[in-house]
């Protein structure tokens, strides 16, 4: 059509601009209603003058249409948008459906890293970034005690950072300290609950009656504790937990006014308390809640630090600013210079240990998520190939290269959401492992599960992962693809595709080195800690504890009368080789220390603390503590003859560094005892940790509190328990078992946390491993598949087909030696961080680097030398008719 | 003033009802309906013009109507406006609404005589 030409009526027009469209339509409006007017003899402006005028305020009337219009655009655009990526996904699909070996090997990469990062954000999650579930949980903290002139002591160093509170400094907080809106204490604790006539042990907290308020708690039934309550030989009224009154009494609404016997003393129940509450992640609800402060031993005088408080922060006050005028509240309150203190957000102070052990495990989940893109991104690529002729046309019919873009970052997208949901169901499984594999001390673990939050945190990993390994190989191919649809054969544009191929290839191999060396590092520390001496010889011993209310434990003569009634039954039995008791025995979680000091020396505070056992004769020969020096206990070691004590290596090393400590005076607990014996030292609560001095005194000449007995024999346990159990029930009708557990097990359950970790990223490690050699293996199979002819007509020349073979195998070898090169900087370097989670061996330990280097170039030439071998044998007159 | 927003509402459903109306007839631009409202009303319903534009534009967007540049009346280059089968349906219902709405009112009001 011509300019000239003028349009028929009816013809269609293109459109105007978005924005023009109402003045153009306002404007014809005018002309139309001029003309008209102007047919009845107006003036031409007054004509045009008037019909602007009828149709009111023009730019208002041409604003709002355009708002509406620009609305409608917008609307539409979304709809565009949708409706295009849903087009794409059912293309993709479409896709990979026709290639289900590489959908399926995709899609399992992607969901083993989802899965696996998943899982382990969950439990983070859970463990770490979720608040309390207490009203402004922010504002909680943990008030402690601090004692840096402890630190030096390896006894007590534990106590350094956090010594729990005494009555002196719960009123230095009372009348000292303005930056709490209010604090609460408590005793955790345990008491045996009689319920007609048949003792069981149960879990209570002597609690402050503020306790509940602090936390912004109340109790669902009945009323809370009393401040009046909080006094020496108090009213006896308890608080139920919600578990316990709904599992126990049924959840009775008639509870209030009930009597419970808690440690053979009634206690009226006044009040149940909120479900879920407990004081410590890591500890179940308790049962009861009595109130603190009745008991002798808690008045002031006696000077007992016992109590665990959490205070709220006033408004505006950090927890730094509260710490610093706590600590001079101390200070002030016990006239000791050397104090501190240490306030510390409370879901902190809970979880400070699993801190960065679990971030360790997310980084090393996050590494292998990292390997499973690359190495989609490389089979993408490899894939890619094949599909240079098709995108090539598109461009050339007019799509887009953005379009194209977004085309295949589409279909990558599908493949990670396809393998999100695939992960999803394995972060279900695999929590419920970890969860069950972790050891109690990840507070709040026992609770955790996948939820909404980690589920949406694998689709967003998804997401981020389908961009990540489809972005490179999209970009590669639309920039290929320009041209390529005129040359024949298969597109050899694909060198840029080559050194990007190398490129991933290195990649993949360098951040599976980092994961290998990280794993093998903590299964060699974890060797090393399995093989390290106890001190003792736990194979063939059983630890069996007991429960008893507080009364026997005050019963000193009762006590005693118990324990070697006890031995004399349990070394009766068959099988057994040998019985004893001690209070505290190695990996029993026990521990009691006071200070020791040597006669004639002078001292400066009270002398060094040194752990403390009172054991009945035979403890050292059942445990298999060797004596170095002196003798054992035996029977003559009793009331009416010398006090005697043994001594570990560790205090004789200590107290008599240049002489024989047999036959020495050293004074302890008030009196002094001669030294009859020296024995070895035993590691008592970690292998990773030496034990610091212990001294142990007869039984007989000493009773102290909770009691063990140690049974060592061949038989097996479960054999040997019931046998155990009726022995030792029988013979004071207030004392029951609580648990037998064999000491190897103890002592296991004493690095589950190193297990733990060695088994995660071990098996981190282990599927890196093995998506390293199926993406080599991949990558090498598509150059061997686009070589073909290459190889054909060179072997038909005359290559031998091992030559061949290398020629396959260059590319990604030189992407391999590169990768192993860049992982064992980048290990040498990261593994640094892991020198705290390390017992035995250094963090750039050679033979760690030695294997991990070996396997990883083991696992290369095997993956790529597979297919490579297969191309060279090939036909070659078969490949050249081929095509 | 209670009641007002309602009042307003019927009024702007009134003036989308007149002007899906002026289209059952065929394609009209903007200056050609609001000729046609004025002339069938005998210019009792004076439609505000300048409102007109907008309720248009607001049609379109909910779809009842449909638009297109076309030439019209000799070349000048038009937005056309025509009904959607959407607009069809809705316009009967809205039609039998107002009828029988008008009826009611026309029968209170009428003096019984």
């Amino acid at each position: 059509m011509s300019a000239s030409e003028p349009p028929r009526d009816g013809q269609r027009l293109v459109r105007p601009p978005l924005d023009r469209e109402i003045d153009r339509e306002l404007a014809f409006h005018i002309e139309m209603r001029a003309r008209e007017l102007a047919a009845y003899g107006k003036s031409a402006d007054e004509a045009e003058r008037v019909a602007a005028a009828e149709l009111g305020d023009l730019a208002a009337v041409a604003d709002e249409c355009r708002t509406i219009n620009r609305r409608r655009e917008r609307q539409m655009n979304r709809v565009h948008a949708l409706s295009e990526l849903i087009h794409g996904a059912r293309f993709a699909l479409r896709l990979l459906r026709r290639h289900p070996g590489f959908t399926a090997l995709a899609a399992i990469t992607i969901a083993l890293g989802i899965g696996a990062a998943t899982s382990i954000f969950s439990v983070v999650d859970g463990v770490l970034l979720r608040p309390l579930p207490f009203a402004n949980p922010d504002r909680l903290v943990a008030v402690w005690i601090a004692q840096p002139s402890l630190a030096k002591d390896p006894v007590i160093e534990r106590l350094a950072e956090r010594t729990v509170l005494g009555a002196e400094e719960l009123a230095a907080l009372r009348d000292r300290t303005t930056a709490y809106s209010g604090y609460g204490y408590w005793i955790q604790s345990g008491s045996m609950l009689t319920t007609n006539g048949s003792a069981e042990p149960v879990t209570t907290v002597s609690a402050s009656a503020s306790l509940l308020d602090v936390l912004g708690e109340h109790t669902v039934l009945g009323r809370g504790l009393r401040l009046e309550e909080n006094v020496l030989d108090g009213p006896h009224v308890a608080l139920v937990g919600w578990e316990t009154w709904t599992s126990r009494f049924a959840g009775d609404s008639g509870i209030i006014g009930r009597r419970v016997d808690l440690d053979e003393t009634p206690y009226t129940i006044v009040g149940v308390l909120p479900r879920g509450l407990r004081l410590d992640r890591a500890t179940p609800p308790a049962a009861f809640w009595t109130p603190v402060m009745q008991s002798k031993y808690e008045q002031p005088q006696y000077h007992n630090r016992s109590y665990h408080v959490v205070a709220r922060l006033r408004a505006g006050i950090t927890p730094a600013a509260a710490e610093l005028q706590t600590a001079r509240a101390f200070r002030a309150a016990d006239g000791d210079t050397t104090l501190s203190a240490r306030v510390l957000d409370w879901q902190y102070d809970q979880t400070h240990e699993a801190r960065g052990p679990l971030y360790l495990l997310l980084g090393a989940s996050a590494l292998l998520l990292l390997i499973g893109c690359v190495n989609v991104a490389m089979l993408l690529l490899g894939e890619s190939a094949s599909r240079e002729r098709e995108v090539a046309a598109r461009i050339a019919l007019g799509a887009s290269r953005g379009r194209i873009v977004r085309q295949l970052l589409v279909e990558s997208t599908t493949i990670a959401l396809l393998g999100a949901t695939l992960g999803a169901v394995l972060a279900w499984t695999l929590t419920r492992t970890l969860t069950s594999l972790a050891s109690t001390r990840i507070a709040g673990i026992e609770s955790l599960g996948v939820d909404v939050r980690a589920l949406g945190f694998a689709i967003l990993c998804a997401t981020v992962a389908g961009v990540l390994f489809g972005l490179t190989p999209a970009l590669t191919l639309t920039r290929a693809s320009e041209g390529a649809l005129m040359r024949v054969g298969v597109g050899h544009s694909a060198r840029h595709g080559r050194r990007l191929q190398r490129w991933l290839v290195a990649t993949e191999v360098a951040l599976s080195f980092a994961l290998l060396v990280g794993g093998v590092l903590f299964a060699r520390s974890l060797d090393k800690l399995t093989a390290v001496d106890p001190g003792f010889r736990p194979q063939h011993v059983v630890a069996i504890k007991m429960v008893a209310p507080h009364s026997f434990y005050r019963d000193d003569p009762r006590m005693l009368a118990f324990y070697e009634e006890g031995v004399r039954r349990l070394s009766a039995l068959a099988g057994v080789n040998g019985a004893a008791a001690g209070q505290n025995p190695p990996f029993g979680g026990g521990w009691s220390s006071s200070p020791v000091t040597v006669e004639g020396r002078t001292y400066e505070h009270g002398g060094p603390s040194t752990d403390q056992h009172s054991v009945l004769p035979g403890y050292f020969s059942v445990l298999g503590v060797p004596i170095r020096e002196g003798r054992a206990f035996d029977a003559t070691d009793a009331t009416g003859s010398e006090l005697v004590a043994i001594v570990s290596d560790a205090a004789a090393r200590r107290d008599f560094p240049n002489e024989s400590a047999v036959g020495r005076r050293v004074f302890w607990q008030g009196q002094y005892r001669r030294v009859v014996g020296v024995v070895g030292d035993v590691r008592a609560a970690k292998l990773t940790r030496t034990t610091g001095p212990a001294i142990y005194v007869p039984m007989r000449q000493y009773v102290s509190g909770p009691t063990t007995f140690i049974v060592r024999s061949s038989l097996d346990l479960a054999a040997l328990t019931p046998a155990l159990r009726s022995t030792l029930d029988g013979i004071d009708p207030a004392v029951s078992v609580s648990s037998i557990e064999p000491m190897p097990a103890l002592i296991s359950r004493s690095y589950s946390d190193e297990r733990y970790r060695t088994i995660i990223v071990g098996a981190f490690a282990l599927f890196a491993a093995m998506l390293a050699s199926v993406g080599l293996y991949g990558v090498t199979l598509r150059a061997a598949t686009r070589r073909t002819r290459e190889i054909g007509i060179r072997v038909a020349l005359g290559a031998t087909p091992g030559r061949a073979t290398q020629l396959v195998m260059s590319d990604t070898l030189r992407g391999v030696a590169a990768g192993l090169v860049g992982g064992l900087a980048v290990s040498l370097v990261g593994a640094r961080a892991l020198e705290a989670y390390l017992y035995g061996v250094a963090p750039t330990d050679p033979l760690t680097f030695g294997a991990v280097l070996a396997l990883l170039a083991t696992v290369a030439i095997i993956a790529s030398g597979i297919p490579a071998r297969r191309a060279s044998r090939a036909n070659p007159a078969l490949v050249l008719k081929g095509d | 003033m209670p009641g007002a927003p309602g009042s307003r509402d019927r009024l702007r459903g009134t003036l989308d009802l007149l002007v899906l109306k002026t289209l059952t007839g065929g394609p009209r631009h903007g200056y050609s309906i609001a000729r046609w409202l004025a002339q069938e009303s005998d210019d009792t319903v004076r439609v505000e013009e300048g409102s007109l534009y907008p309720a248009l534009y607001r049609l379109e967007e909910r779809g009842l109507v449909s638009s297109e540049w076309r030439t019209s009346d000799g070349g000048r280059a038009a937005k056309l406006y025509a009904l959607t089968a959407l607009g069809r349906k809705h316009l009967r219902a809205e039609t039998d609404e107002w009828l029988t709405f008008a009826k009611a009112v026309t029968r209170i009001l009428q003096p019984q005589s």
